[in-house]
């Protein structure tokens, strides 16, 4: 199983509990000692910078330049698809208009001024990845986008599918996308403090992460970020109170469409800029 | 400890052993959050608990119903394996309901939909007639829940293949392997909801360690055969696994995995866990012939008192499994309802497993005494 779990910056050594036992149990092989002082020296590590709402930049640190993006903004305009199921079309939210691909527009529209800016949002509530994949033709690439965000694997997981087909489903959309010169995104799942009682995302979190490196492609680490969010105390994700459910959905929504946008305005500018990044 | 009677002779009491400690492993690791389960094997290679679970699954089948086979004909011996997967069955179906009742209170306390629309929680709850006709025709197993069905299967089929491992084991070892091959190269799968995805565990993939199991259990002098080779097997499997664990490291520390080839990456990734890959299987055999090395057939450590927790659990496997997955759902409650600290969790952790051993006990004193009572009713009934 190809999985990556839970890792904070890689400059940072200290873990809490959690990350202590997991580095303990690396350790065994390692002296994590070692790894920590191996972490420490590298250059790329050394900035602790951070993205919107306290992330880590290490999380987001494979984000390979989208030059079709730049290629459509130097032509004055940008359309990017958002694509996934029910969370994409903002559940749990006060509204559709605080669901994070209204604060991924804002921030673009912020940034871009002047440039004719569409951002759509196709929710296809409970498909799982093969079956968002069939649509791939009719339903995204006739949308003629230039970036496509694609949120998928809720539904797999919960589904406890085949990660073989998972696996290749998602491949086999990103190869195609990328085909046409569109641009893509992944993001992955949910965290929820309950959230493992309904579904494995472990396997599936790790194809993703796989299938974006392979594949070349940004991977947001949804689970990830919000798991660290709770572990910072930024949100109470288990609490009953159905108000204080919706502000903190409001709040996570507009944290994600605001990390959103500081990715693709990164990896942008890495695409325009004269020297290309060749991380 | 006394009310048990002493294990036969001839019984490998490493398979009771290790076992055992699978389905302790399978316990921690459903426990979602739970740090302890950083313990088990799988944090430190490819293999995990269920490659254990399969192969003595396949070994200890084929060791309980080769003298049916034998003596009582194929007939008998397929309605006695029968029997055997009914009760799997019933087992599933009854942890199913657990689990709809877990997913029910919990809707219910927290009830967040900004999880519970995603995923798709409401489904389940809105039409729980259709999951409940899913879930009678294996096709809805939710995560966790996907080993018994496997098992199932292949229990269900493993009549005549026993039939032919005891006539023409090559035959059945070439079909077995044969079949792998297939799907490794092909992907076949059986049939999941919705329409056109198939089983996390591909039982067409995973029969081959069962059937393996099976093989080491009928044919052991394949294994003394192995026996000249013993040194440049041992060192194989000790480069294997520590390069496997390197590799693994590598998944929780970043510093490492830049040290990991591309073409290696390229090449290794995705470790396939539905159809068995070859990756896994390696480690697992590595892991086996190490353990057996390590651990001779009759070395003392088994009859020891710090093996005796384990080895019961594995002579109760079934029950003991089923427990144990009911117990990763309530000690997955404990944890949301008082706060997933790390005190709690172990406590969770050791109170499951003190549970389990507790079953186990019981189970085993009382077919003990079932068994002496039979015996002396069937002496008087003689005289």
């Amino acid at each position: 199983m190809s999985l990556r779990l839970q890792i904070l910056s890689p400059s940072s050594c200290r873990l809490r509990w959690r990350h202590r036992l997991r580095a303990l149990a690396g350790s065994l092989l390692l002296v994590s000692g070692t790894a920590c002082a191996l972490a420490g020296n590298d250059p790329a590590a050394a900035v602790v910078a951070e993205a919107p709402c306290g992330v880590p930049t290490g999380l987001l640190q494979h984000n390979p330049p989208l030059r079709n993006v730049a290629k459509a903004l130097n032509g004055k305009r940008l359309k990017v698809l958002v694509w996934g199921t029910r969370s994409t079309a903002g559940a749990g939210t006060s509204g559709t208009d605080q669901a994070y691909p209204a604060h991924l527009r804002a921030r673009l529209a912020e940034r871009y001024p002047g440039v004719a800016l569409e951002v759509e949002v196709l929710s296809q509530p409970g498909q799982t990845a093969t079956q968002m994949v069939r649509g791939l033709q009719p339903e995204v690439i006739a949308r003629k986008p230039d970036l496509v965000v694609w949120q998928t694997g809720s539904a797999d997981a919960v589904r406890n599918t085949s990660l073989q087909e998972f696996g290749r489903a998602v491949s086999r959309a990103l190869k195609t996308l990328r085909g046409r010169n569109i641009d893509v995104m992944l993001m992955d799942m949910q965290y929820g403090p309950y959230s493992d009682l309904l579904a494995n995302f472990r396997p599936y979190r790790g194809y993703l992460w796989w299938a974006s490196r392979q594949e070349d492609v940004a991977l947001l680490p949804r689970y990830q970020i919000m798991e660290l969010w709770e572990e910072q105390g930024r949100f109470d994700l288990g609490t009953e109170d159905r108000k204080l459910q919706r502000v903190n959905a409001d709040a996570i929504h507009a944290c994600l469409g605001d990390l959103l946008g500081w990715m693709v305005i990164d990896a942008t500018e890495r695409a325009a800029g004269p020297t290309d990044d060749q991380r | 400890m006394t009310a048990l009677p002493p294990p036969s002779p001839s019984r490998d009491l490493r398979l009771d052993f290790f076992r055992g400690l699978a389905l302790w492993w399978i316990f921690l690791n459903h426990i979602p959050n739970n740090d302890f389960s950083w313990l088990t094997s799988r944090n430190f290679g490819f293999s995990d608990a269920t490659e254990i679970f399969v192969f003595i699954s396949g070994y200890s089948a084929a060791l309980a119903y080769r003298r049916p086979m034998l003596q009582q004909g194929f007939g008998f011996t397929t309605l006695h394996v029968w029997r055997r997967c009914w009760q799997l069955y019933v087992a599933h179906l009854i942890l199913f309901l657990f689990y709809t009742a877990q997913i029910g209170y919990v809707a219910e306390r927290f009830g967040n939909p900004m999880y519970m629309e995603e995923m798709n929680v409401t489904r389940l709850l809105d039409a729980p007639h259709l999951a409940l006709l899913e879930a009678l025709l294996l096709e809805f197993r939710p995560a966790n829940m996907d080993v018994l069905p496997m098992y199932i299967v292949l229990l269900g089929v493993f009549p005549p293949l026993l039939w032919l491992l005891l006539r023409r084991p090559g035959w059945a070892f070439g079909l077995s392997a044969a079949l792998f091959v297939l799907v490794r190269l092909t992907g076949i799968n059986l049939p999941a909801y919705p329409p056109g995805s198939g089983w996390f565990f591909n039982p067409f993939a995973w029969q081959f360690l069962f059937v393996l199991g099976a093989v080491c259990a009928l044919r052991p002098e394949v294994l003394q055969g192995l026996a000249r080779w013993r040194r440049p097997l041992d060192v194989a499997a000790v480069l294997y696994l520590l390069l496997a664990g390197l590799i693994v490291a590598s998944w929780q520390l970043p510093a490492l995995e830049r040290w990991v080839p591309e073409a290696l990456a390229e090449w290794m990734y995705p470790i396939d866990k539905t159809s068995l890959d070859v990756l896994r299987l390696l480690h697992f055999l590595a892991l086996a012939h190490l353990a057996m090395r390590l651990i001779p057939r009759h070395a003392a450590f088994l009859h020891s008192r710090w093996a005796w927790p384990a080895l019961i659990c594995g002579r109760k496997a079934l029950e003991v499994f089923c427990l144990g997955i009911f117990l990763s759902f309530a000690a997955y409650l404990v944890l949301i309802e008082f706060g997933g600290s790390l005190g709690l969790q172990l406590a969770v952790s050791v109170a499951g497993i003190g549970a389990m051993v507790g079953l186990a006990y019981v189970l085993c004193w009382y077919t003990a005494r079932a068994a002496r009572m039979a015996a002396t009713s069937k002496e008087a009934k003689a005289r």
